[in-house]
């Protein structure tokens, strides 16, 4: 069995299937949109090369930088607010609480549900007229705080980034709760001994044994965000007034509004490497965050 | 003994999972080659796309199929269809990009679909048109937007128009006259703001809804003439009339006619206010005649349609929004042209009959139908069409490219107070030049 493992054809034996099957339906399709970008084609006619025109309109098109931009803070509200929420009820709850596992099954109820579901729920909360949060105001003399939530440009992103964050804290809580269940009892004990109480234990002791499982986490919350669509599509479809447009939306309305399958392209392209050098940036994050515990 | 078992099941597990890819590939297989069964060579299947996967029309459907396959036994039918949205964004252009559009496939004219029939797609239908001599049954004018390159290549299916309808109790208990001319309109929207209703329903979120109104008002300043011409090229979106059709709207605006927040209320929403009496007028098409008495309104017997408000001193006073854009196509591969040309042409007049009579459309083709049949709501519309001479289509369905992303773009900014509508319609031309010089 050792002998298996350790021959390096054996390794690549087994490897070679799903190697194949990675590279036709991930690797084939990367390539073939990035032909794609290169052209103007409306996905009938015949197609023009075009070189790099494609990218250039992109970058010279403000609503493009808007929608980066809007990604970008997307990410950060992904990972600064909904990482550290699904990391307090993960620690809470892997510390032994009564119910734990009625809890956990509860705040990952909102990952199971479709995208969908969730963005028409949100419109009704977010109503002007009969909305749940504006009744809500209403009731505690709190008037004016009301807003057109989903029509204000002022408040239209982060009535976007309110339900993402919401969507998916009960995965990255399920993630990080698997991660403390697992680190080693006898340091959990070791540190008891040492008196520290369950606020210290949980935040000095376990957090930097998670620390891997963190940087997947932010891996996937940051990539998450860079992709998000189908919230935005339903609850404002890139709007106000283009306020809540992502790049995604944009690519879609190229497709299927203006069929331009060469500017669509660019824009996917542009997606791929921004999120593996994003992953990148990081993955180095964390190696100097790993280095100091 | 073990290790043996372990090899036995993998391997098991192996030939499962390759078993289970290769019959998914053959199951796709299979059900297209049972298509073409020649038992005494006469036996022909007919691909027939959609937008009617359920409700009244795709029951009218399904009886016409019934009739026409037993009146034509060697013939089958097969069905395809998706809900429209997803039929017209997605649906139908991918097929047609991989040549897989059924046989007869529904699809709107115009901008739409020309790059069908650019790319060699769609069977021109002039010959069999002459042989039928359906030009003798169908009415003036509904074939204009189905000419391309001076061939006809659809078969009409139905009218529209833009309507205005009004909830009848909420205009005659507080004594509230119906609008006729555009300073009518402002007028009535102040007295049910000051009664607390909101006056138009609206949902600005897909700027389709806000597209109706403003399109229609330019019709009414510029006349249909000049917006059609605007459309295709030989006129120009950036005229005075067309900055006037965009301020009006901007006055509507000003004048609180659209519910708050209309930016991000949906369409679904804007019908909701109006069909549980919250808003009192909606402008959209002659289709929603359909949904005013139907279970899902509260407004049966009390709608009332009138004709969307004349502007003073426009061009456009005998003419509206609106026109014929449904029709049916023919694939320009299709093995059976003549058959999928009877099936279609039937087919075509018998949908514009029912459509008519349940409230979905106007007819295009000439009906005779007893009137007590038909829905009341569309009725009316029926009869104050007569004073409309001619139709510009919306600009979303006569525009193409970018040209449309920037005209709903456009429509929401004017509203927001973003643009001002001079640009409105200096942008329109800038685009509409950009998209037609690519072509």
């Amino acid at each position: 069995m050792e002998k298996a493992l350790r021959s390096k054809k054996a390794i690549c034996f087994f490897i070679f299937p799903a190697l194949l099957w990675f590279l036709a339906i991930v690797m084939v399709p990367v390539l073939q949109s990035t032909y794609y970008s290169f052209l103007d084609w409306d996905g009938f006619t015949q197609a023009k090369w075009v070189g790099l025109a494609n990218y250039k309109e992109m970058f010279q098109n403000d609503l493009f930088w808007l929608a980066i931009g809007n990604t970008l803070v997307l990410s950060a509200g992904s990972v600064f607010i909904q990482l550290p929420l699904a990391m307090i009820l993960a620690l809470v709850l892997a510390s032994g609480v009564r119910g734990e596992r009625f809890y956990r099954t509860v705040y990952f109820v909102p990952v199971l549900v479709s995208s969908t579901v969730i963005s028409q729920l949100w419109i009704k909360v977010y109503h002007p007229r009969y909305g749940m949060l504006n009744t809500l105001l209403d009731m505690l003399h709190l008037e004016q705080f009301k807003h057109e939530w989903l029509a204000d440009t002022s408040t239209a992103l982060m009535a976007v980034l309110i339900p993402m964050v919401w969507q998916y804290i009960g995965y990255h809580m399920l993630l990080f709760y698997s991660a403390a269940k697992s680190v080693s009892p006898d340091i959990i004990e070791a540190a008891k001994v040492d008196g520290a109480n369950k606020v210290q234990t949980a935040v000095q002791v376990v957090m930097p044994q998670i620390i891997p499982m963190i940087r997947a986490s932010t891996i996937f919350a940051v990539i998450g965000s860079l992709k998000s669509f189908d919230l935005v599509y339903i609850l404002t479809n890139g709007g106000p007034l283009h306020v809540t447009e992502v790049p995604t939306l944009q690519m879609y309305t190229d497709i299927f509004s203006n069929r331009d399958y060469g500017s669509a392209s660019s824009i996917a392209v542009f997606l791929i490497i921004e999120c593996l050098l994003l992953t990148l940036l990081v993955q180095k994050l964390f190696s100097k965050i790993e280095k100091r515990f | 003994m073990k290790k043996y078992m372990k090899k036995i099941i993998s391997l098991l597990l192996v030939g499962i999972m390759v078993f289970s890819l290769t019959a998914c590939g053959e199951g796709g297989n299979s059900d297209g080659g049972e298509n073409q069964e020649t038992d005494s060579g006469e036996q022909i299947t007919l691909n027939f796309w959609h937008v009617w996967p359920t409700g009244e029309m795709a029951d009218s459907v399904n009886e016409f199929i019934e009739q026409y396959t037993t009146e034509h036994p060697n013939i089958k039918i097969e069905q395809t269809s998706a809900m429209p949205t997803d039929y017209k964004s997605r649906k139908l252009p991918v097929a047609v990009a991989g040549g897989e559009q059924g046989d007869i496939f529904f699809t709107y004219g115009a901008g739409y679909s020309q790059s069908f029939v650019d790319s060699g797609a769609v069977l021109p239908l002039d010959d069999y048109m002459e042989k039928d001599k359906t030009a003798d049954r169908l009415l003036e004018g509904v074939t204009e937007n189905f000419i391309y390159d001076g061939k006809i290549y659809g078969l009409p299916l139905k009218n529209w128009c833009v309507v205005m309808y009004c909830n009848s109790e909420l205009f005659e208990n507080n004594n509230i006259e119906y609008p006729e001319t555009f300073d009518d309109l402002l007028d009535v929207v102040d007295q049910f703001n000051e009664l607390g209703i909101t006056p138009m329903a609206l949902g600005g979120k897909q700027a389709v809804g806000i597209e109706l109104i403003q399109n229609a008002l330019a019709v009414k300043t510029a006349g249909a003439e000049a917006v059609t011409a605007a459309q295709n090229g030989t006129g120009s979106f950036d005229t005075p009339e067309i900055a006037q059709s965009a301020e009006l709207l901007v006055e509507l605006m000003e004048h609180n006619a659209f519910p708050d927040g209309v930016l991000g209320l949906d369409a679904q929403e804007a019908s909701m206010d109006f069909h549980t009496g919250h808003a009192a007028m909606f402008v959209t098409g002659s289709w929603e005649a359909l949904q005013c008495e139907s279970e899902n309104s509260d407004l049966n017997g009390i709608v009332k349609p009138i004709p969307f408000p004349n502007v003073e001193g426009g061009k456009g006073t005998s003419q509206t929004s609106g026109g014929s854009i449904d029709c049916f196509m023919i694939s320009k591969n299709t093995e059976h042209p003549d058959e999928a040309f009877d099936f279609a042409v039937k087919l075509a007049e018998y949908l514009s009959l029912e459509a008519y009579k349940i409230g979905d459309s106007l007819p295009a083709w000439k009906v005779d139908v007893d009137p007590s049949e038909i829905n009341p709501v569309l009725a009316e519309i029926k009869d104050f069409t007569d004073q409309y001479d001619q139709y510009a289509l919306a600009w979303d369905t006569a525009l193409i490219g970018e040209a449309i992303d920037t005209h709903l773009t456009l429509l929401q900014e004017v509203l927001g107070g973003v643009v001002t509508p001079e640009e409105f319609a200096k942008q329109m031309q800038e685009v509409n030049e950009k998209v037609l010089a690519s072509e």
